[in-house]
Order: C-alpha cells, then sequence, then structure tokens
C-alpha cells in the first residue's frame, strides 16, 4: 500500500473498470450527485478499495459518505488504519 | 390525511409560544395523542414497537453474536408478518395511488424503520439510543403516515428551530403539496379513470399520453405528499430529509431512482443491495451476475412493499431489468457502436433529451402494473399494441 499511488491506482480502476472519465473527477467532486458512481459501481470500489488497501469493510461502512469523492475515500481508510 | 396535514399546521402556532425546552415533548404529545385519533392499533403499535427496538438497542450490544443475530432475524420475520398483515389484512392489496385496503395507515413506513434501526442497533458498535429518542422519531406525525423514510441519526439530534425563514419555507412546502395534491394528482386521477377503465376505445396517443399520466399522478401524489410532511415539519422547527429531487429530469433509470423516493432508495441500497451484492462477489458470483441478483431482490421488495400483488412483482422485476441495462448492458452496448454516437448521446443536450425521454416513458409503460390489478394492466397493453 503506497498513499502516493492511491489517486493514481482508483483514477486507473475508475477509467478501466467502471468506464468512468476520471478526468471529469476532481479531489473533492461529488461521484454521486454528478452521475458518475452508482450503488453497482460502489459496491465494486468497495471491492477494489479492500484489496488496495488490505483491509475488510464492514457493509455499514459501504455508503455514499465514505466513496463520494477521492477525498472521502481517503479520510475513509486511513480513518481505518491502525495507527502507526 | 390532508385534512390531517391541515390541523397540524394550524395548531403549529400554539407550539410556537411554548417554551423551548418544552417544544420537543410536546412535539411527541401531539403525535402520541394525533396516533390514538387517526387509529388506535396504531398507537399500540408505534409504542410495542419502540419498547422491541429501544429494549434490542439496550440488550443487543451485550449480546454474542449469534444470539444477537437470531434475535434480529426472529423480529425481522415478525415485522414482515406484521406487514403482510397489514396489507392484506382489509381485503387485498390495492392499486396505487390509493390507500385502501390497508390495515392501519402509516405501518409500511414504520416497519421499515423499525428494521432500519434493529439492524444497525446489531451491526454498529456502541450503538445506543433512549427510549425518548426512539419513540419520538416513530411517532412524529408529520412523517408517520407516508414518510419520507428519516433516517433515525438525523432526526434524534435535532433541537426543534423555529425561526421566520423555517417556517416561511414550510408554508411554501405546504403550498406546493397542496397545489401537486388537489390540483395536479386529482384532475389527472380524473382524466385517466376513464382510460384505465377503458383502454380498448382508446387510441394509441391517449394510451400513451395516458401512461405519461399515471406517472405524473404517482409523482404528483407522493411528492406532494413528501412537500406536506416536509412542510409541516418544518413548522415544528424540524427538518426532514429531501424525497424527490426532479426525477423525470433525470438522464438514465439509474439517476431516476437516486431522485425518486430517495429515502426509500437510500434504504434499498442500504439494507439490500449492499448486503446481498456484497454477500454474492464474497461468493465467487461473478461481478455482473451478482449487481443483477442484488438489483433483482432489491426491486422485487420494492415492489411488494408497495403492493401484494403479481403486477408488483413485474413492476420491480422490470425495474431491476432496466437498472441492470443501464449498469451492466448499455456500456457493453456502447463499445459495439460508433464511437461518434456514444460521444454525442453523453455529452449532448439532444442526447440527455433523448435518454431523459426514454427513461422516463419506460417508467410511464411501468407504472400500468401497479395503476390497474394484472388482468386490467394486461388488457391496456393489448389495447395499446393493437391500436391505431
Amino acid at each position: 500500500m503506497d498513499w502516493n499511488r492511491f489517486e493514481a491506482d482508483v483514477r486507473a480502476f475508475l477509467r478501466d473498470d467502471l468506464r468512468i472519465d476520471d478526468r471529469e473527477v476532481s479531489e473533492a467532486s461529488s461521484l454521486y450527485r454528478s452521475g458518475l458512481l452508482d450503488s453497482a459501481s460502489m459496491v465494486q470500489l468497495a471491492a477494489f478499495l479492500e484489496t488496495w488497501a488490505g483491509i475488510a469493510i464492514p457493509d455499514r461502512d459501504v455508503k455514499i459518505e465514505n466513496f463520494d469523492s477521492l477525498r472521502a475515500m481517503r479520510d475513509y481508510l486511513r480513518s481505518r488504519m491502525p495507527p502507526a | 390525511m390532508l385534512l390531517g396535514f391541515l390541523a397540524l399546521a394550524a395548531l403549529a402556532p400554539a407550539y410556537w409560544l411554548l417554551p423551548a425546552g418544552w417544544r420537543p415533548g410536546a412535539s411527541m404529545a401531539i403525535g402520541l395523542t394525533g396516533l390514538y385519533w387517526l387509529d388506535p392499533r396504531a398507537l399500540v403499535l408505534v409504542l410495542g414497537a419502540a419498547t422491541v427496538a429501544f429494549g434490542f438497542a439496550t440488550l443487543g450490544p451485550r449480546l454474542a453474536l449469534a444470539p444477537r443475530r437470531a434475535i434480529l432475524v426472529l423480529a425481522l420475520l415478525a415485522l414482515a408478518a406484521l406487514f403482510v398483515w397489514n396489507k392484506l389484512g382489509a381485503g387485498g392489496h390495492a392499486v396505487l395511488p390509493s390507500q385502501a385496503g390497508l390495515a392501519v395507515l402509516g405501518l409500511s413506513y414504520l416497519v421499515l424503520k423499525i428494521a432500519a434501526l434493529l439492524v444497525e442497533a446489531a451491526r454498529t458498535p456502541g450503538f445506543s439510543a433512549t427510549f425518548t429518542e426512539v419513540l419520538h422519531w416513530l411517532c412524529f406525525l408529520p412523517i408517520y403516515p407516508s414518510g419520507p423514510i428519516e433516517e433515525f441519526d438525523h432526526f434524534r439530534h435535532q433541537q426543534p428551530r423555529v425561526t421566520r425563514a423555517r417556517v416561511l419555507g414550510g408554508c411554501e412546502r405546504l403550498l406546493f403539496g397542496y397545489s401537486k395534491l388537489l390540483l395536479g394528482s386529482h384532475y389527472l386521477g380524473q382524466w385517466t379513470a376513464p382510460l384505465l377503465a377503458d383502454p380498448a376505445s382508446a387510441s394509441r396517443l391517449e394510451l400513451w399520453l395516458g401512461a405519461y399520466a399515471v406517472a405524473a399522478r404517482f409523482y404528483l401524489d407522493f411528492s406532494g405528499y413528501s412537500d406536506l410532511a416536509i412542510g409541516v415539519a418544518a413548522l415544528y422547527g424540524y427538518e426532514i430529509e429531501e424525497n424527490f429531487d426532479w426525477p423525470f429530469l433525470r438522464r438514465n433509470l439509474t439517476q431516476f431512482w437516486q431522485h425518486w423516493h430517495m429515502t426509500l432508495t437510500r434504504f434499498l441500497r442500504t439494507y439490500l443491495f449492499v448486503p446481498v451484492s456484497r454477500l454474492l462477489l464474497r461468493n465467487r458470483v461473478p461481478g455482473p451476475a451478482a449487481i443483477l441478483a442484488a438489483q433483482v431482490v432489491s426491486m422485487l421488495f420494492c415492489g411488494l412493499w408497495h403492493g401484494l400483488g403479481w403486477g408488483f412483482v413485474l413492476w420491480g422485476l422490470a425495474q431491476a431489468l432496466g437498472l441492470a441495462w443501464v449498469g451492466l448492458g448499455a456500456p457493453r452496448a456502447a463499445r459495439h457502436l460508433p464511437p461518434a454516437l456514444v460521444r454525442w448521446w453523453r455529452s449532448s443536450r439532444a442526447g440527455y433529451a433523448a435518454s431523459s425521454f426514454v427513461t422516463a416513458s419506460f417508467f410511464a409503460a411501468t407504472a400500468i402494473l401497479v395503476a390497474l390489478d394484472l388482468r386490467g394492466a394486461l388488457a391496456y397493453f393489448a389495447a395499446l399494441a393493437a391500436s391505431r
């Protein structure tokens, strides 16, 4: 897990697996409100982030607030990491 | 029910005279009194549901996982039985948007709210709630009969704030709500009634317009009641979650459902779609199959929640297939089309308008399945196919 690669890896997943044009995605832009993210893609994104971060994401955390933007994803994953 | 909202609005000025600290208690007292007046059985059910939910929220975290899950499953099964009794108890299912045929008004919403609270209490570490918080949330009268399905956490942390802006905003929502219900929904209902009763004698254009009118009526009816609920709640100082956000202006069925009955869609996503799809994915079911299966489960539930009948089953299946087409089928189909056409469809205003029109037409056509019983709906489709 390399936090320096986080944004590039997520963008690659959005582009290659979810077919989302990542040029429309900024650090804080809302993927849900802009219609780029839906329930199906959120579930796939959660699976990708589980693999990327090496953690299990419980169902209760698979909600829009945690996956709505690159920043929200990063903040959520960091909140789940054990303190260094 | 329309007069009930008006009575609540008329009572609000007396509520404003109370000291701020008394208002939550007064709101709860109005809710409990109103439920008794509406139907004493509703009051008993709300008190019982609040007791069970509070008991589970208090004792559940102290239990080991297995007994906690067993109690949760039993409680959900009891809620399902209560729901079925309510839908069938008064003589069978009704067609939308009629509320006739329900044993106890508002029970469908009560069941979903309690189910959500029980699941959250079971799966959220450190979850706690007081009996008063649960009871007030369940008996809050503006949202009791017809939603929105307000989230417990969103409601319980609110301190009612009666401000000039909020009261005026509430009055505006009431005006919108009554206009939608008394003008839009009522007259569209009158216009579509003969078409639905005798589709064979109508032209193809009339039948298509009739389907659009049925869909528009559903929108005006459901969103009208949501406006009333949000408006009256604002008069009492509470902010209730929005339920509709121009769904017919959305470009595909997925976005349509993200903006139609949004609190129900959130319930379906949170408690059905996400757990079912993730369970299947964890069990190595291929992604598209897992997504499709979860869509079918979620939208079948959605259909049956609206009414227990074959028309609602078919309607739910149709929505699931439509959602699967948007998420799975259309992107694959797009790979076989000229890139310039796909770009135009996705980025131009004309493409957006065409896509919205197709989405609205799909929803309108499927609305016939729940506006009539199944035999009537099939007769409508047969007339549409045979008409000129």
